[in-house]
């Protein structure tokens, strides 16, 4: 698919075939995510896949915002010890920020090999470091869940354009 | 009770007290979304457990339709929200 058909066909999926993906086409979709821009280029992050049926209904457990069974989910982690020591004090946010720029990859990724997924926020971080045994200094900070999708949701309208686009001004000028 | 019926009731815990902790800094339309939400799952557990219930399976399935509505539509997620007390309220007078 051309990158602005991705961009623009993608949706949050939450509910999935019961179908397995292939752990080549799960790492292709981390290798995207590691791809997304990196300040300092400290990659200060870690991606755990979890395939195993098992473990991803422990993860939903403690994940309100993940729903129905899930394929896989990637936890995309910062090690905010690595970002702190690279980066210096806003180490641990800039990790946060790639974080969010890599779950973007992942999404379009996923969508592009034709799976469906959804970014989460919405669990225990300390209790999902638990289930995933991070080391300390390490934090979850998305989960994306995915699968071939069941689903085909309708898009979330958006602004128009000139309703959010300014050009060299606030005010236009 | 069952083992399998005691585990499912083990994962809905965790994913009431982890919304209850969540809660505390998610947006607000997220507590009756969290708490339907709950309804769903629970309703789940007792089509697995219990006997053949077709009013509470319906209830289920409308809840997983519109559960989602708090996000784009807030009157259709609250009328959703009615028509399930309404029908459990039914139900439980039968």
């Amino acid at each position: 698919m051309e990158l602005f058909e991705v961009i623009y066909q993608r949706r949050s999926i939450r509910s999935y075939l019961r179908k397995k993906v292939d752990r080549e086409a799960l790492d292709k979709i981390v290798d995207a995510g590691q791809w997304a821009p990196t300040g300092g280029n400290a990659q200060a992050w870690k991606f755990v896949i979890v395939d195993n049926p098992d473990r991803i209904v422990k993860l939903k457990s403690v994940s309100p915002g993940m729903f129905n069974e899930p394929a896989f989910v990637i936890a995309i982690c910062a090690d905010r010890d690595a970002a702190v020591a690279r980066m210096g004090p806003q180490g641990a946010m800039l990790a946060l920020m790639d974080i969010c720029m890599a779950a973007e990859n992942v999404l379009l990724a996923a969508c592009a090999l034709g799976l469906g997924a959804c970014v989460i926020r919405s669990f225990h971080q300390q209790a999902v470091g638990v289930i995933l045994g991070c080391p300390e200094g390490c934090v979850t900070e998305l989960l994306v869940a995915g699968g071939f999708p069941a689903q085909r949701p309708v898009a979330a309208s958006r602004k128009g354009i000139e309703e959010i686009r300014k050009f060299n001004r606030w005010d236009d000028k | 009770m069952k083992a399998q019926a005691y585990e499912y009731i083990g994962q809905l815990l965790c994913y009431m007290a982890s919304s209850a902790r969540g809660l505390l800094d998610e947006p607000a339309q997220y507590g009756p979304f969290r708490l339907i939400d709950a309804v769903s799952r629970l309703i789940e557990i007792m089509e697995a457990e219990g006997p053949e219930d077709e009013v509470l399976t319906n209830v289920r399935k409308s809840i997983e339709n519109g559960k989602y509505l708090v996000m784009v539509d807030e009157d259709a997620f609250k009328k959703m929200l009615d028509d399930t007390v309404i029908a459990l309220a039914t139900w439980l007078d039968k």
